[in-house]
């Protein structure tokens, strides 16, 4: 797994991007360097070899030409002097024409060419050694008559052989030419070769970039945007801040997730023991049942909610002392459950119950009308007359309740304060007390209805 | 962030690849000089031959002297740091110049400078200036750095004989080898020899005294005068150490430059005064009277028009005695003078040639000038190697045209042996006199003694002083003009474009 990511992680694609565009880089600098030196080199050979055997072909057809001029000015002499000047220069150009044919036989490529202007310049400087000793014997004064006519002869054979000298090193210096436009024509392309090179190079330059961009862009930026996104929203799901892949971010995005899953566990865990601790404050604890806390505050919202007339009523067990007394306390709890139950059972979803006191329990109900309120309320204590509590010991214990309700006209409370709602609401409490005292009064197991005005009716069920 | 990164650094190599490739356009100024040289020498050691092209090449360039003589023409210090002359004036002790190495490693000192001035003075010694050495007796090596040479009469010209190309210092090492591969303490060292062509030397990185500018030299052998022409009009050399006949007419391009020197070169018709019929005075005169010297004066064009000289002394000298009408042209004096000493119409001579301008168009005008009193001349062109050889070293020649370029070289006529086989019984009194001479006036006053026996001897046919004009490169600058040393000195040479 470790070395999974090591080769997939975003570091190795970075140093991969990277090591790319470098390779990119350094082949452009490289191939340009390769073919800038190559060029150098085609130059050079054009510059120093080639260059300077074309001029020095080109500097030999024009000496062997002026030879024939020497030749004519040589055997027309009419002085010694001008004899021995001619003479002179003869030598001398067949000299440079012997460097310079010297040259040309050091070339690497010899070719026949080559080969015969050596031939020919060689046989050319025999001519004009001769030709020297002729004309050195006629200044002397030593020529005989064939001598003298040897002279315009071998002048004519120089003329000659200069001739074709000439002729040959002029299609050596064609040659030279042609050579080096083709070096010219091979640079030409070279140099188009390598600019096609450079653009490829620098569009693949230009690719490895929007790769590379496109690259950080999908795999970077955008991850971490959605990491970014998942968190930032109000309800955070660990599931939506996980990314695919396997690298950096995906890590991170996992990490992040992990630990936005640790906080909601610890954040749930916070909340139900505020939800027990608050479930404590609100209810009893022995049976269950809503205390006067939520009593008061459940009331309260139902008073300001209702639409139909609400009845607040107290129960209070009859003889509740001697079941403690006979049976013991814990017999007591027992009934206290099992009475809580029972008037749990004859209640809707929406009646709200409480445990008022000792063994007082309060109910607050929608009912339509005074008459609903007390068939329903007889119908508890009918249910708690008729049932029995069972004792640990196995004993059944039968107790009544006694009742005293009150109803609330609560469609006229309408958006009261709270204030005024627990107002009414204490009033209704303390008329079904008093409505509770007088049922006790009258001999308990019955329930009675607290008039509105002090000489209230009382109402009795049997 | 991250992109706009990647996007700089790729911009920055690119504009790297861009900066490369453009730089490569951009020109430099050259450092490297092709010198057109018309003589080949023997052997490139100037302690050994009298070749001049062998000091040309090589002095303060490969090979160094204990002293020089500057670019202003001033004798200056050079391997030898100081040196201070003693009251009697008979001992001249030297500082020599600390860490300094031979280019092939090997290290400078009291012992090899000893060694080498030893060598000059020693008895087989072949050294060509020999002559100006004849007052030391001895060498003595003071300490490592310190040598004391010992005179047998004062010599106030000793630190400018040291300053000659044939006094250069060498190392016992490599004395041997010097001939082709010269190795001395300069700043170039010899790089290649390609004969008939060129000598090549490449600068010296570890030169004691500062690196010069230039790193590579080549001396390119200029044997014909179509040769050079080509050369010169392809600008395949920068520059000709010597005039010729071209300089005149390529006076005309605007690359190249007239520069003046300060050296004093003597054309002469030198005569092997050994050899009948030149054994005899009134052959000599007879030649000396033949010869049209004003006709010569065309030979390097109309500009540049050599002065006449009557003896083997330049005319910039205060010691110079103006001989040059004392054998007038007149071809009937010389044809007289030749009846009279018995030399009949028709005497073949022979005029032995050296591969230079002079030699080959001088000659022809000799030629005419001999004939024309009655002598067959023939005209013997040789290559320089065997003219030392022929000429200079076994004097076997009747005639030749030569130039001498070492500067106050008088004392040649002193010298036994020498080519001319001079019968200097009469000059060498004079020349006694000439080297004890006690004040300037009375010095010159013998010079022009010397002067006027050799003319009056005619050893030689004295012709005139080659006019010290060189064609070189416009854009050269640093050349040792006012040197009177016959030598092309690198080290302060620079293009100035």
């Amino acid at each position: 797994m470790i070395r999974h990511r090591y080769i997939s992680g975003l570091t190795a694609r970075t140093v991969g991007i990277t090591f790319l565009v470098a390779v990119t880089v350094i082949g452009a600098t490289l191939l340009t360097n390769v073919t800038l030196k190559r060029m150098h080199l085609t130059i050079e050979a054009m510059t120093d070899s080639d260059m300077e055997n074309l001029m020095t072909s080109v500097r030999l057809v024009q000496q062997s030409e002026s030879l024939i001029a020497l030749d004519l000015i040589l055997s027309g002499a009419d002085t010694h002097t001008q004899r021995r000047t001619a003479l002179i220069e003869l030598n001398d150009r067949i000299d440079w024409i012997d460097q310079l044919t010297g040259t040309l036989l050091k070339l690497p490529q010899q070719n026949e060419v080559v080969l015969r202007i050596d031939s020919t310049q060689k046989q050319l400087s025999d001519s004009v050694q001769l030709l020297n000793k002729l004309v050195r014997k006629r200044i002397d004064g030593t020529a005989s008559t064939r001598d003298l006519a040897q002279i315009p002869a071998l002048s004519a054979t120089n003329q000659e052989l200069a001739g074709r000298l000439s002729v040959m090193l002029g299609y050596f210096a064609a040659n030279m030419r042609q050579q080096m436009t083709k070096r010219s024509t091979q640079l030409e392309e070279e140099i188009n070769r390598h600019q096609l090179n450079l653009i490829m190079l620098t569009g693949l330059l230009l690719l490895s970039t929007l790769l590379a961009g496109f690259y950080f862009e999908f795999a970077v930026v955008r991850r971490i945007l959605h990491v970014q996104r998942a968190v930032s929203q109000p309800a955070i799901s660990p599931d939506q801040i996980r990314v695919s892949g396997v690298d950096e971010i995906a890590q991170l995005a996992t990490t992040v997730g992990t630990y936005v899953a640790r906080i909601q566990a610890q954040e749930a865990q916070m909340r139900k023991i505020h939800d027990e601790l608050a479930y404590l404050a609100e209810h009893d604890s022995l049976t269950g049942l809503a205390n006067r806390r939520h009593l008061y505050a459940a009331a309260r919202r139902m008073i300001a909610q209702s639409l139909q007339p609400v009845c607040v009523a107290i129960g209070d067990i009859d003889y509740f002392k001697v079941v403690n007394d006979r049976y013991g306390h814990a017999a007591g709890d027992r009934v206290l459950i099992h009475i809580a139950e029972q008037l749990r059972n004859g209640l809707r979803e929406t009646d709200i119950l409480a445990r008022y006191g000792g063994e007082e329990f309060a109910l607050v109900l929608a009912v339509r009308t005074h008459e609903a309120a007390e068939t329903l309320i007889n119908d508890i204590a009918d249910r708690v007359r008729h049932s029995s509590a069972a004792l640990e010991s196995g004993e059944q214990v039968n107790v009544t309740m006694s009742f005293g309700f009150s109803v609330i006209d609560a469609s006229t409370v309408g958006e009261a304060e709270e204030q005024e709602v627990q107002m009414l609401l204490n009033q209704a409490l303390n008329r079904a007390d008093d409505a509770l005292y007088h049922a006790k009064e009258r001999g308990r197991n019955r329930v009675i209805l607290a008039s509105l005005t002090t000489d209230a009716e009382e109402a009795e069920s049997c | 962030m991250l992109r706009a990164r990647v996007l700089a650094s790729i911009f920055t190599c690119l504009c790297l690849i861009t900066a490369a490739t453009t730089s490569l356009a951009q020109a430099t100024t050259r450092d490297d000089i092709r010198v057109g040289i018309q003589l080949e020498p023997p052997v490139l050691d100037p302690t050994i031959t009298a070749a001049a092209a062998a000091g040309e090449i090589t002095y303060c360039n490969v090979l160094e002297g204990l002293t020089v003589v500057d670019a202003e023409g001033r004798i200056a210090p050079r391997l030898a740091e100081s040196w201070r002359l003693s009251s009697d004036g008979l001992t001249y002790e030297f500082n020599l110049q600390d860490d300094v190495r031979f280019h092939d490693g090997s290290h400078f000192n009291a012992e090899v400078a000893a060694f080498s001035l030893n060598r000059i003075i020693a008895r087989d010694s072949h050294n060509p200036q020999k002559k100006l050495f004849e007052k030391v007796r001895g060498i003595d090596v003071l300490d490592k750095h310190r040598i004391a040479v010992r005179l047998t009469q004062p010599d106030a010209l000793l630190p400018y004989a040291l300053a000659q190309t044939a006094a250069v210092i060498v190392h016992p090492d490599s004395v041997d080898t010097n001939a082709t591969h010269p190795i001395g303490t300069g700043p170039f060292r010899f790089a290649e020899w390609e004969a008939g062509r060129s000598v090549t030397l490449l600068r010296n990185d570890d030169y004691w005294s500062g690196k010069a500018r230039l790193t590579r030299a080549q001396f390119l052998f200029m044997q014909t005068s179509v040769g050079t022409e080509n050369m010169l009009a392809e600008g395949l050399v920068d520059g000709l150490v010597s005039v010729t006949r071209l300089t005149n007419r390529f006076m005309v391009r605007p690359d190249y430059q007239m520069r003046e020197r300060k050296l004093e070169s003597k054309l002469l018709l030198a005569i092997n005064n050994a050899r009948p019929p030149f054994n005899d005075l009134r052959v000599r005169r007879a030649l000396a009277h033949a010869v049209d010297r004003r006709g010569l004066l065309d030979l390097y064009g109309s500009e540049l028009r050599p002065k006449l000289i009557g003896s083997h002394f330049p005319p910039s000298h205060p010691a110079y005695v103006d001989l040059v009408e004392r054998y007038p042209y007149d071809p009937d004096r010389a044809r007289a003078l030749l009846a009279e000493a018995g030399v009949k119409p028709g005497t073949r001579v022979e005029l032995t040639i050296p591969p230079t301008d002079y030699g080959r168009y001088g000659s022809v005008r000799i030629a005419e000038d001999l004939e024309a009193v009655g002598f067959s001349v023939e005209l013997k062109p040789v290559e320089w190697k065997e003219w030392m050889q022929d000429v200079f070293k076994d004097s076997d020649y009747a005639l030749t045209l030569i130039m001498h370029v070492e500067p106050m070289d008088l004392n040649i006529y002193a010298r036994d042996n020498y080519y001319f086989n001079y019968d200097n019984a009469g000059f060498k009194p004079i020349w006694d006199q000439v080297l004890n001479a006690r004040s300037e006036a009375e010095l010159n006053a013998r010079l022009g003694d010397a002067q006027r026996r050799i003319t009056e001897d005619a050893v030689n046919v004295f012709l005139f002083m080659r006019p010290e004009q060189n064609l070189m490169h416009r854009n050269l600058t640093g050349l040792w003009e006012k040197s009177p040393i016959p030598a092309f000195v690198l080290e302060d040479i620079y293009w100035t474009q």
